[in-house]
């Protein structure tokens, strides 16, 4: 039993901010390299089309190939004539091999523990509950299916850690050992460390990189290999604002929210000549929570002409920060939001956010479907009577990634078969919700001075505040942007799945 | 024989109030001093004064001749100085013997952290044995074992005085010792302080309104009145004195 | 000149800047001066009785979407009030004469229980973004600018208003009014009052309906401040209104509200200057990075360490203060012997059984949950020792057991020295810090102690923590504090239940610390000086020397506590295990089962650990029925009733000092002997001398005979 209060807060949400802001760089998979590789390992959603004679498919690889050069739509994304064979036939998928031994497994079902925040949840969002409907939602849709292997996916167990008993709880599904897997959305990840060390794959929401950072047996549903590299992403978004100064801040309560401050005003400057604009003004050193409003710092911005600026905040600080723009008659700075992907929250600030940039860490709502299994999300998430929310689809997400990982161990499948076949994956899309991720090399975090060679691209997606709703940056149909280098060009539209 | 007590021209202010002008007194070894006066005379501060709980604007405190004007209560307390309290101030929830034993091994200086944790804080049998040598001689041997929430008020300022006693005092200060004891604890009182005195060869400067009570357990006195030395000499001479007299009449009658 | 122009109107920029969060920090310093001097409380439950009104105001006017004025008179005149009272009825009253220590720590479980219960009978949980809305329509969306230089907005300007008003409305009704002299008089002498007519019961009633409804118009006046409504928000807002409270020397209404507004300008007036001169003057750097956050805890530390006027001013105003002995060490332990030793014996027999079983059948989570248990009991010893032993409060233990905590990360991580070691250093650290910190804290005494050791836990929280050499690094940044479990030799300590064994090694050899310095020179010294500070004087006792010492082995043992904590949980989990107000509840915990002996160190811990799965969770229930099946449907209970239970616990430290657990056997005890009289026929061997505490004139009939609450010497007062 511990306490609700304090500063709990305070650390989860710059953990969270740093993630999301970071989300933004970071792995591109193999997108670039080896097209074999990504073809393998990605898997994309059973669509009805029958199997094609084109024996290569649209993923992440081509897509982003055929879309070289400028944004355009990417055909062969959007074409439905693009098929979704699984690299697992689905004879394989249904063969049911009896299992003994496995914890979770029976003849008839796998069965999974969802463990997450819903008791003493500071922010008051809806976190363990909206998790489990994405995750109900995806196994609801695969079980329509015929399950896999013969199975039927369950949540066989579901735990609330009321904030800060996640490693209490953890250690509760390990001890009594009745689910094959984990999946995990808490704001404190205390747990993950037993969750590794017991083997169990473990499927999280992904805002704190230091806790599954060098763990092979969690798979978060953002990678966030890196804390502090360059990135395109908001040098894109000032470019398309025309803004001229750019201020960057963000709290200084944490080493991680300083260095998305730094990050982020270096990859400004580094595209400075490119994109025409400067950083005019950063501050890495706000009190968390703005008990004090941010009057003198708005202030100190406007005199340094700042009409952009990117923040390394939450979402109520955005807020506080967005009021105070106004008060001082800076309604038409443009603001570069992290974490901010809440259409309830933008919609309750009325226009304070109007022409605001927002980066999502998966394919966004507002885009089309395509190949991706947004589409099924919906639906499923419809039938079930539910609202689809970050954490839902972050739910989705997670659930794809264990599906894929069963599939590519193959029928007969224990933990680590599963957890090894899904750190083959090189460029998982989780049916094409996330930029592709390279399981290899997604566990072993690095920094922008460690950058390795193949790492150097990146692939995000944003959204922008019109008339008080979401929509895509890039075309609705290739929502995601891509750069293969760390060099500045425009950004590669395109779609995965 | 060289003073136990001595001051030089003690002041003490309170918000432009002269509480002690310049008061200068001595006290010799073993004999026994009264401090007496009106409510208000400033008995209670000079008190103080001398035991460090107030600081002095101006003069000088000497225990057996050393300067000890500067020091804190607890310094002065090792130098000799014992007290008991008008209102009783025992240690809640001990017993009798430990509020003995606490003082003797305060008095030993011999105790610490490390002793305590190697298992050597507790009671030893040469310090049970002295405390109960005080005990016997205060009478107090048959409650030694109680705790103090169960004695009379007598019994309790009898405790207070072993507590003092097992400093090895040169000077005890008795403040007001007789207030909330009826007559009969009165003369016990009396009776074993002049013992224990008598036995352990200590001063006593003694703070009272008990006029009888001065004038049987004191040989002088000092009279104070609105902060200044009224008369000062044997007591019986002093009470006597017609200034005195006036001092008191209006205030307490002279039972005497 | 133009250069001067800019400063000048950079300054003037700056001062309106700061006056919004400057009104804030002045109405609740208001608010809490106010609660001192009706009620002598120094309520830390003051930011609770806050958040409650903001809350209801909140769900009555958004939620149930009520009309602006029955949503305030609900909320502030009918809620608050009745709050108030409901608090003055059922705990204040019976705690007038307690020490204002005890009275400290009774506000710090309401502050943690009366959210917890608001929310779990009105169902209410803030939510992000939610902003609450202001008393004026359209309060946030208005703005005006008096200066042309800065705008204010309705609400703020509201609140402005209403601040003005409410220290000048006050201070009228203290000078000029018979109602106000009485307030004052009941909380200087509540018999005093008796003895002149006044009905104290019937004007302390009121001062709390007063002040609890201006906590509650404080808390919807500065609610649309925050983006989500939660109760440590509020916590932490008194934490820094105390430190302008603290400059009127928590009785003046016009100095608190100037140091409220002092606090909003200098805040204002870094965050304007300093990051653009530590542009150029590097040297600044560090102190941009954490005066800035810092800077209450800083003033309210520095005002209660360098300015002595507060010391005075304690003695002054706290008439009680100096009569009340804080809770004194257990030296009735001695007595009854034969029982208790029976007990104890059966006691240990059990505990030996249920480790033994533990030991054997239990899987990975029971004994996490066990290790745990016993690690917190280690950390809860240092409670016993500070609090039990010394009688002081201290509110920064989690800082101490931080540092253990930090100590061994940064050692075994960064310099790999042996964890088991790393531990040991973290607590020596941990001592020397508990014993430079003591020595300008301890001159303060009673409440000021915890008042300064709840700034220095803040001002760690918000300095020291992102600091790099102290818990930050290139690592922490990739991975976390994790933190390795011990090798010693042929013991592989990740093993849990090795693991296990060591820790409980640790608790012994800690507890049998304890123990010894509790009946050695140490203990003894200790004991007199909260028995009676002025009479351990008076035997040559430097309390100051006992109290740097105590505070130093509590630290020591905290930092150990600490250090096994963050091995036990392979990561130092700052936030949810050390933060200040995390801690707090661990005080709370300890003090309302039992701060003064090793069995309420033991069985806080065991609370803390196993409370949560055992109780609310069901499972007792479902070993007693058997089944985990047919556990009732009330079971999981919300966790949020442990705040209540625990909080709610203190109110008995005031009236029992020993705690829950001790108390009940005591009663338990005397029934015993009560029975045994009767069956005897005589009346025993107790001596028939009259008591020297006699029975006390006071209002409370209910107040035992056996708490020696009361001074021996009060009867002659």
């Amino acid at each position: 039993m511990r306490v609700r209060f304090g500063k709990i807060a305070p650390v989860a949400l710059t953990l969270c901010l740093a993630a999301a802001a970071c989300s933004n760089s970071g792995d591109s998979g193999s997108s670039t390299t080896e097209p074999s590789a990504a073809t393998g390992a990605t898997v994309t959603t059973a669509s009805t089309t029958s199997p094609s004679t084109e024996a290569t498919q649209v993923d992440a690889t081509t897509a982003s190939v055929d879309a070289e050069s400028t944004p355009t739509t990417d055909g062969g994304a959007a074409s439905p004539s693009t098929d979704a064979a699984t690299t697992v036939p689905d004879s394989n998928r249904n063969e049911n091999v009896p299992i003994t031994g496995v914890p979770g497994v029976t003849d008839t079902e796998i069965g999974y523990a969802v463990i997450g925040t819903r008791a003493g949840n500071p922010l008051g969002t809806c976190i363990l509950d909206c998790y489990l409907d994405g995750i109900k939602a995806y196994f609801a849709f695969r079980n329509s299916e015929g399950g896999i292997f013969g199975r039927e996916l369950k949540v066989n167990q579901e735990l609330d850690d009321e904030l800060a008993n996640n490693q209490v709880r953890s250690l509760d599904v390990i001890s009594n050992n009745q689910s094959f897997g984990v999946f995990d959305a808490t704001l404190l990840s205390s747990g993950w460390g037993d969750l590794d060390s017991a083997g169990i794959p473990t499927y999280t929401w992904g805002i704190q990189p230091a806790d599954s950072a060098n763990r092979p047996h969690i798979f978060p549903s953002a990678v966030l290999p890196c804390v502090d590299c360059t990135q395109h992403q908001v040098s894109y978004a000032v470019k398309l604002a025309g803004a001229k100064h750019v201020g960057v801040i963000g709290y200084g309560i944490t080493e991680n929210s300083k260095r998305c401050v730094t990050a982020t005003a270096d990859g400004v400057e580094k595209y400075s000549s490119d994109i025409g604009a400067d950083v005019a003004y950063t501050n890495d050193n706000i009190t968390f929570g703005l008990p004090n409003g941010i009057g003198p710092e708005v202030s100190a911005m406007r005199d340094a002409g700042v009409d952009f600026i990117a923040t390394c905040i939450d979402l109520n600080g955005m807020k506080t920060l967005g009021d105070e723009l106004q008060r001082q008659g800076m309604d038409n700075v443009t603001l570069y939001h992290p974490n901010t992907y809440d259409q309830q929250f933008v919609t309750d600030a009325g226009a304070l956010f109007e022409g605001d940039f927002v980066g999502v860490g998966f394919l966004p709502f507002e885009a089309e479907t395509g190949n991706s299994t947004l589409g099924e999300f919906l639906t499923w998430m419809d039938k079930a009577g539910k609202t689809p929310t970050e954490l839902s689809m972050v739910g989705w997400i997670n659930a794809s990634v264990a599906f894929e990982g069963l599939l590519a161990a193959g029928p007969q499948f224990d933990r680590a078969t599963v957890t090894d076949a899904t750190n083959a994956l090189t460029a998982d899309t989780a049916g094409g919700l996330t930029r592709p991720i390279n399981w290899s090399t997604g566990h072993t975090p690095y920094t922008n001075d460690t950058r390795p060679a193949d790492q150097q691209g990146e692939c995000t997606t944003m959204v922008r505040v019109k008339d008080g709703k979401f929509v895509t940056v890039a075309p609705a149909a290739t929502p995601w942007m891509c750069w293969d280098s760390t060099e500045w060009s425009e950004p590669t539209f395109t779609a995965f799945k | 024989m060289t003073n136990v007590l001595d001051t030089q021209g003690v002041s003490k202010k309170f918000s432009g109030i002269m509480a002690v002008h310049d008061l200068s007194i001595s006290v010799d070894a073993g004999e026994s001093v009264g401090l007496i006066g009106p409510n208000g005379a400033g008995k209670t501060t000079f008190f103080n004064c001398v035991l460090g709980v107030l600081r002095v604007n101006a003069g000088v405190v000497r225990l057996a001749g050393d300067d000890v004007t500067e020091m804190p209560v607890h310094a002065r307390a090792r130098r000799g100085i014992g007290r008991t309290f008008q209102r009783i101030e025992l240690f809640a929830e001990s017993t009798v013997r430990e509020h003995l034993l606490i003082a003797e091994r305060t008095r030993r200086r011999d105790g610490g952290l490390w002793k305590d944790l190697i298992g050597r804080g507790r009671p030893r049998a040469d310090e049970i044995a002295k405390c109960d040598e005080v005990l016997e001689l205060l009478g107090l041997r048959d409650v030694a074992d109680e705790p103090i929430e169960h004695l009379s008020l007598g019994q309790g300022r009898l405790v207070e005085v072993g507590r003092a006693l097992m400093t090895d005092p040169k000077l005890l200060l008795l403040d007001e010792p007789t207030s909330g004891l009826d007559r009969q604890e009165t003369a016990d009182l009396a009776i074993t302080l002049r013992a224990v005195q008598e036995h352990r060869q200590f001063a006593i400067l003694l703070v009272e309104h008990d006029v009888e009570f001065v004038s049987s357990f004191t040989q002088r006195s000092y009279v104070l009145d609105f902060g200044q030395l009224i008369a000062s000499g044997p007591t019986q001479d002093v009470l006597r004195d017609p200034q005195v007299r006036a001092a008191y009449l209006g205030v307490e009658e002279i039972s005497s | 000149m133009t250069l001067a122009a800019t400063l000048g109107s950079d300054l003037l920029r700056a001062l309106l800047q700061g006056t919004p969060p400057g009104t804030v920090y002045a109405l609740i310093a208001l608010g809490f001066v106010l609660t001192y001097k009706t009620s002598g409380v120094f309520n830390l439950a003051f930011g609770a009785q806050a958040s409650i009104s903001a809350a209801m105001y909140y769900k009555a006017h958004t939620d149930w979407r009520w009309p602006i004025l029955p949503a305030l008179i609900v909320s502030v005149f009918v809620l608050a009030p009745g709050v108030g009272l409901l608090l003055e009825r059922l705990v204040f009253r019976h705690l007038r004469t307690a020490s204002s220590v005890a009275k400290i720590v009774v506000t710090l479980g309401l502050s943690i229980a009366v959210p917890s219960i608001f929310e779990l009978v009105f169902q209410f949980q803030g939510v992000a973004g939610r902003t609450p809305e202001g008393i004026v329509p359209n309060g946030a969306g208005v703005y005006y600018d008096p200066f042309g230089v800065y705008p204010f907005s309705r609400n703020e300007l509201m609140t402005m208003a209403v601040a003005v008003t409410a220290m000048l409305g006050l201070a009228a009704l203290f000078k000029f009014s018979a109602l106000g002299l009485q307030m004052r008089a009941v909380v200087e002498s509540p018999r005093m009052t008796e003895l002149n007519g006044i009905r104290a019961d019937r004007v302390s009633a009121l001062s709390w309906a007063l002040s609890s409804s201006f906590a509650g118009m404080a808390g919807v006046l500065i609610a649309p401040r925050f983006n989500t409504l939660a109760a440590p928000d509020f916590f932490n807002l008194v934490v820094v209104a105390i430190a302008a409270a603290v400059l009127g020397k928590l009785v003046s209404l016009p100095r608190a509200l100037v140091g409220g507004f002092c606090l909003g300008w200098i805040i204002a007036l870094l965050g304007t200057f300093l990051p653009r001169w530590s542009r150029t003057q590097t040297w600044l750097r560090p102190f941009q990075e954490n005066l800035t956050p810092s800077v209450p805890f800083l003033v309210l530390f520095g005002v209660l360490v360098f300015w002595p006027a507060i010391r005075r001013a304690r003695e002054a105003s706290d008439p009680l203060s100096g009569v009340d002995p804080p809770p004194s060490s257990v030296g009735s332990g001695a007595r009854g012997a034969s029982r208790p030793r029976f007990s104890r014996v059966i006691g240990l027999a059990l505990l030996v059984g249920i480790g033994v079983i533990v030991f054997i059948r239990a899987d990975t989570s029971w004994i996490f949950l066990v290790t745990q248990a016993v690690v917190m009991s280690t950390i809860y010893l240092s409670v016993t020792v500070i609090t039990g032993l010394a009688g002081q409060i201290s509110l920064c233990q989690g800082t101490f057991a931080a540092i253990g905590g930090f100590t061994v990360f940064q050692l075994a991580d960064r310099h790999g020295v042996s964890v088991l070691l790393a531990a040991v250093i973290g607590a020596v650290i941990a001592a020397a810090v508990g014993a430079v910190l003591s020595l300008p804290v301890l001159r303060l005494g009673g409440v000021w102690t915890a008042v300064a050791t709840l700034a220095f836990a803040y001002l760690f929280d918000s300095v020291l923590v992102k600091i790099s050499w102290i818990c930050g690094g290139g690592t922490s940044l990739l991975q976390g504090t994790r933190v390795p479990r011990p090798v010693v030799g042929p013991w592989d300590f990740a093993d849990d239940r090795s693991f296990l064994v060591l820790t409980v090694i640790v608790f012994i050899v800690v507890a049998f610390a304890v123990t010894q310095i509790r009946s050695g020179t140490v203990g003894r010294t200790l004991s007199a000086i909260s028995g009676s500070e002025v009479a351990a004087e008076s035997i040559g006792i430097s309390p100051a020397r006992a109290r740097v010492t105590a505070f130093a082995v509590s630290a020591f043992i905290a930092g150990l506590g600490g250090a096994l904590l963050s091995i036990h949980q392979r990561n130092v989990n700052y936030g949810s295990n050390f933060s200040p107000f995390a801690a707090l509840f661990w005080l709370v915990l300890v003090v309302s089962l039992g701060a003064r002996t090793v069995q309420g160190a033991a069985q806080a811990g065991a609370a803390f650990s196993l409370f949560d799965t055992l109780i609310l969770r069901g499972t007792f229930m479902g070993w007693i029925l058997r089944s985990s099946k047919r556990i009732p449907e009330i079971f999981p209970i919300n966790p949020k009733w442990r705040f209540v239970f625990f909080g709610l616990g203190t109110i008995q430290f005031a009236r029992h000092p020993e705690g829950l657990v001790e108390h009940g056997k005591r009663q338990m005890r005397r029934r015993v002997d009560a029975l045994r009289k009767r069956r005897t026929g005589s009346g025993g061997s107790i001596d028939d001398a009259s008591p020297v505490s006699t029975p006390q004139p006071s209002s409370e009939p209910s107040n035992e005979t056996d708490t020696a609450v009361v001074p021996v010497g009060e009867t002659t007062r």
